[in-house]
Order: structure tokens, then sequence, then C-alpha cells
């Protein structure tokens, strides 16, 4: 534990084990998400599958990073992980992001995936008005990790023709704002 | 290995979604969600039945939130619309006392 950063964010009136619990719940769904999105990006398959494997893809890589990402902040701040990997998937911040009854139901496939792309931007954005000014640390990364989920969500929800994303897909590496927590 | 996660339905105090009834504070704060009771929470006078809700598993919501709580004005604060509420059956109206 990082003992002297816990009670310099603890000064400033944020509840640490409450962010710390809600670091673990989004540490969890982060986690969770890369396990079912590997289910849905081996089912997207297909002349309508193949067009978004590639950013389900993009998106179940950066979840993992975040989750990378998320855990060093989680100890340094007194937290752990639980010991129990079914309770941990049971404490996610997001529901299972589960296949669809029918995969090849490309629309419903998206549904799931934008949904949970917006349970995680939700996640975030509560974690960022909750440190902002006051953790600048876990500010910070969970700003990052808000950058790309919005992208993320940004992506489905084009395909689902809610209007364009406004960006283009990675070139190169993922994660450009995860990245550094990473390093 | 994961199943899907556990709703708990034993309804100590059992109301069908369509029997409406009017709770008190003191009888919402019984509805906490914990050992298998079920989880209400009330939003601007409405008592919606959030127990089969997965963010409510042993009713308790994003380590902030508690069920058997009146949640009006936490959710003006929330990441997300009162919207979302309607995906929970409502079982009742909070009164004032």
């Amino acid at each position: 534990m990082a003992k002297v950063a816990r009670e310099m964010v603890e000064k400033t009136g944020v509840n640490v084990d409450q962010l710390v619990e809600l670091l673990v719940k989004n540490a969890a769904a982060e986690l969770t998400t890369f396990y079912y999105y590997t289910i849905l990006r081996v089912n997207l398959i297909g002349l309508e599958g193949e067009g978004i494997k590639e950013i389900a893809e993009t998106a179940r890589i950066e979840d993992r990073n975040h989750f990378e990402a998320l855990v060093p902040r989680i100890y340094e701040l007194g937290g752990k992980l639980p010991e129990d990997m079914k309770v941990f998937h049971d404490l996610s911040a997001c529901p299972p992001a589960s296949l669809p009854k029918n995969p090849s139901d490309i629309k419903a496939m998206l549904t799931v995936l934008v949904e949970a792309e917006r349970c995680a931007v939700r996640g975030y954005t509560h974690i960022c008005n909750l440190t902002a000014g006051k953790d600048h640390r876990t500010y910070d990364l969970s700003l990052a990790i808000l950058n790309e989920e919005v992208e993320h969500e940004a992506w489905f929800s084009e395909f689902l023709g809610e209007g364009p994303s406004g960006h283009y897909l990675r070139r190169g590496e993922t994660s450009p704002w995860v990245g550094k927590f990473l390093r | 290995m994961f199943g899907p996660p556990q709703c708990h339905w034993a309804r100590p105090h059992a109301h069908s979604p369509m029997q409406k009834r009017r709770f008190t504070k003191k009888e919402l704060s019984r509805y906490d969600g914990m050992d298998g009771v079920p989880a209400f929470i009330a939003y601007k006078g409405r008592v919606y039945d959030v127990s089969r809700s997965f963010l409510w598993l042993n009713g308790r919501h994003q380590a902030v939130h508690a069920a058997g709580d009146d949640l009006t004005s936490s959710l003006d604060e929330a990441p997300h619309d009162a919207d979302l509420l309607k995906r929970y059956p409502v079982v009742g109206t909070l009164s004032g006392d």
C-alpha cells in the first residue's frame, strides 16, 4: 500500500474504501468483459460478422489492458482482488456481456457490445466525478480508460446505425490513452 | 465455470408485482436485498423491485447505494438517467412518513 498516497486522498474527503470497492468492481467488469468478448468475437462470422470482428477484438484487448492498469491502483490504495474468481465475477460493475441466443443476429450482438461499453462509460464517468480535483492519480487513470470506452461505444453505435463515430479505427498499437499506465 | 448470477427470490413478505402497496420509509428499509430478502428502491414516490438486476446483487449498487432506500436525490447525481428504472417492476408507492 502507498500509505501517504492513500492519506492524501482521504484528506480530500474521498471515501477511499468505497473508491477501492468501485475500482475492484470495474476491474472485474473489464476482465469479465474480456472473457465474454472472446466468445462474442469468435461468433462474429459471416459477411456481417466479419466486419465487426476487428473492432470487437480491439475493444476486447483494450478492456484487458484496463484491468491490468486498474490493479496497481487498487493495491496502492490498500485494496486487493478477491481470491475467488467466482466472487470477482459476481461483483462486476457491469452485467455479463453474454452471447445472444442467436449469434447470427448481428444487431443483437452489437446491442450486447454497445450496452457493455455504455455501462463502462457510466462507471468511469462516476469515478472521474468522485475523484476530480481530489485523487489525481485515480482520476488520470479513470479518464484514460473513459477515453477508450467512449470510443468503443462510438464504434459499435455506428454499426447500429446511430450515427457516425467521428473517428477512425485504431492504427497500430491498442490503448492510446491507457498505454502509459502499462509501460 | 461461471453460472448465471444468483438472484434471491425468497420473499419473506412476498408481494406480487401486481399487488401495489404503500410503503413507509421504515417498511422500505427492510427490503435491503440481503439474505434472500428482495431488493426494493424508491424513486420519486415509486417503489421498484430491482432484485433481478445483476447490478443490485446483495442489495448493493456500485459500492455506493443500498437497497431499501429512497434514491430520489442520489439519482440526480448518477451517471445514468431515471429511464433505466423502467426495466424494473413497480411494486408500490412510498409514503412521506
